[in-house]
C-alpha cells in the first residue's frame, strides 16, 4: 500500500513533478490529492482556522504550480520540502495576524476542536505513513515535558525565542538551551527507533 | 548592528531548523553559516528531526469544495494548462463514447454468481475483468479516434486510463433499481487521487431539455452532484469524468438521476434509475 511519503513515492514524486513542468494540471492535482490532507493537518494546528488553514495549503500548490524549480532537491525529498514550505507559510501568517493584535490564544479555539471532531481523517489508514506518526509521537512522549512543551511552542506555534521566554517566564538562554537540547534528544530517541529522520 | 559569538550562533541552530527566530537572528545566522562547518554539521543533524515534527499529526480531509475552490485559484493564476477541465461541479461534462462492449456478459455472471446483493469479493474478482474490457474499449477508442475527438473527451479518457493503472482502484457495480432496466454501469475510482469515472452502457434515450446527474451519497444521505453528462448518441458506453465534492471514500452509494438538462442544484428530483453501494 502507498502512503504520504512512503520511500516509494520519491520517484513518483519526481515523475509528477517533471509533468508539472511541462504544463499537466493533472500531475499537480495528484500531489494535491497525495499531501494536502497532511499539509492541512500542520496548517490546521498552527493557524487554529479551517480556512485559513486551506488557504495555505493551497497557495503552497499553487506555488509547486506555477514555480515547479523552486523545488528544491537538496532540502530533502519533495514531502519533506512541501511541509516545510506549508510551514514557513503558516509561521508567516500567524506572525502577521499577531502583529495586528489578534490574541492566539482567544482564537477560535473551539471552534477548531468542533471542526476536529467532525472531520475524522480518511478511512483508508496507510500503514508507513502511521507507523512513521506513532514513533514520532511516542518519540516526542518520551522527551522531559519543559523540552516538549518549549519545541511545541516554537514549532507548531511560531514563537520566537524571545517570545517563548516572555510566554514561559524562563530566562533567553534556557529557553534557547532547552529546545536545543529536546531537539538533540529527539534525534537520538529516533536514531534508536531505527527510524530515519528524512521522509 | 547586533554581533553574537560562535557560541551565541551555534545556540541559534535549533531555532534556525524549527523556523522560529527573528528577522535579525535568522540574517546574522545565514551569514554565519556558509563559513562555519560545526554549525553546518549541526544543522544538518537537527533539520530533519525539525522537520519530522510535521509527520507527528493525523492527516486531516480539507473543507468541503476545496478542490474546486483550488481549481479556481488556478484557473485565477492565469498559468494555462494543458487540461481544458478545470471547472467547478456540477457541471454538464462531455461523455466519452467508446466502442460497444459485452455488459451483459458481466450481467448474467452477476446474476448467476450471486443474485442481486453486492459483495466485495465479487467486486474484486469483477475488477479484472473490468479492467480487460475497459482497457481494451479505452484503447481503441483512443487509437481509433484520437486525433477526432474533443479535449474533454480526451480527459475523460486520460483520467480513466490513469485510473486504470492506478493500484488503488476500486470498482462500484451500480444496479438497475426496476428489474425492466438493461443499462449498465460502473463507478471506477482511485481513492488516493480522487478521481473517479462512470463508466456505462446501454443508458435510454432522453429529451434534448434533459440530461444524466450522477450523485455521490455520504454518511448524511445528502446527495451531492458529482456530473451532469447528456446522453450519448447511439447508446453506445460512455465515460464521465466525476469531480466527487469531497473525498471519494466518505461516500457509501452512487446514483444516477434524470434530471432537467443543466442539472438539479437541490438534490435529485426524480428517483435514480441506478444506484450501487461504494465498498
Amino acid at each position: 500500500m502507498q502512503s504520504e511519503g512512503a520511500t516509494g513515492e520519491g520517484n513518483n514524486d519526481e515523475r509528477l513533478l517533471q509533468r508539472i513542468k511541462n504544463g499537466d494540471f493533472d500531475a499537480v492535482e495528484e500531489l494535491y490529492n497525495q499531501y494536502s490532507r497532511l499539509a492541512f493537518a500542520l496548517a490546521l494546528r498552527i493557524l487554529n482556522d479551517p480556512g485559513a488553514a486551506e488557504d495555505a495549503v493551497q497557495e503552497v500548490f499553487l506555488r509547486v504550480w506555477k514555480q515547479p524549480n523552486s523545488y528544491d532537491p537538496a532540502r530533502g525529498r519533495f514531502p519533506t520540502w512541501l511541509m516545510s514550505v506549508v510551514h514557513n507559510q503558516c509561521i508567516d501568517q500567524l506572525r502577521k495576524r499577531r502583529h495586528q493584535g489578534l490574541s492566539l490564544d482567544q482564537e477560535e479555539s473551539q471552534e477548531r476542536l468542533n471542526y476536529l471532531a467532525e472531520k475524522a481523517p480518511a478511512l483508508e489508514e496507510e500503514v508507513w505513513s502511521k507507523m512513521k506518526r506513532d514513533t514520532i509521537r511516542k518519540a516526542l512522549e518520551w522527551l522531559p515535558d519543559e523540552q516538549r512543551k518549549l519545541i511545541e511552542l516554537a514549532f507548531f506555534g511560531g514563537y520566537t525565542h524571545n517570545e517563548i521566554a516572555i510566554h514561559t517566564g524562563q530566562p533567553l538562554g534556557t529557553v534557547k538551551s532547552r529546545i536545543r537540547q529536546g531537539l538533540l534528544k529527539l534525534k537520538n530517541i529516533l536514531n534508536n527507533m531505527q527510524l530515519e529522520s528524512s521522509v | 548592528m547586533l554581533t553574537m559569538s560562535h557560541d551565541e550562533l551555534q545556540a541559534l541552530v535549533a531555532g534556525y531548523a524549527l523556523g522560529i527566530l527573528d528577522e535579525e537572528e535568522k540574517k546574522l545566522f545565514e551569514e554565519h553559516l556558509p563559513g562555519c562547518a560545526d554549525c553546518r554539521a549541526d544543522l544538518a543533524g537537527l533539520q530533519g528531526v525539525a522537520d519530522d515534527l510535521s509527520w507527528s499529526l493525523d492527516p486531516l480531509s480539507l473543507p468541503e469544495g476545496h478542490l474546486n475552490r483550488f481549481r479556481d485559484k488556478v484557473k485565477a493564476s492565469g498559468i494555462q494548462t494543458q487540461v481544458e477541465n478545470l471547472q467547478a461541479a456540477p457541471q454538464v461534462v462531455e461523455p466519452t463514447p467508446l466502442p460497444p462492449v459485452n455488459f451483459e456478459d458481466a450481467r448474467s455472471r452477476r446474476r448467476g454468481s450471486r443474485g442481486s446483493g453486492f459483495t466485495s469479493g465479487w467486486l474484486v474478482v469483477s475488477a479484472a475483468a473490468v479492467l480487460l474490457f475497459v482497457t481494451a474499449a479505452v484503447f481503441g477508442y483512443l487509437f481509433l479516434d484520437a486525433n477526432s475527438r474533443l479535449s474533454s473527451q480526451e480527459a475523460n479518457a486520460r483520467t480513466l486510463a490513469a485510473l486504470l493503472a492506478s493500484p488503488n482502484l476500486k470498482v462500484t457495480e451500480l444496479q438497475p433499481t426496476n428489474s425492466g432496466q438493461k443499462s449498465s454501469a460502473r463507478l471506477l475510482a482511485d481513492t488516493r487521487t480522487n478521481q473517479a469515472v462512470l463508466v456505462s452502457q446501454d443508458l435510454a434515450s432522453l429529451p434534448d431539455d434533459k440530461a444524466y446527474q450522477v450523485w455521490l451519497i455520504g454518511a448524511d444521505d445528502k446527495p451531492q452532484s458529482a456530473a451532469i453528462f447528456a446522453r450519448n448518441d447511439q447508446g453506445q458506453p460512455v465515460v464521465v469524468a466525476l469531480s466527487p465534492p469531497g473525498a471519494i471514500n466518505q461516500y457509501k452509494v452512487v446514483a444516477i438521476t434524470v434530471e432537467k438538462r443543466e442539472g438539479s442544484t437541490t438534490g435529485p428530483t426524480t428517483n435514480p434509475f441506478t444506484a450501487g453501494n461504494i465498498s
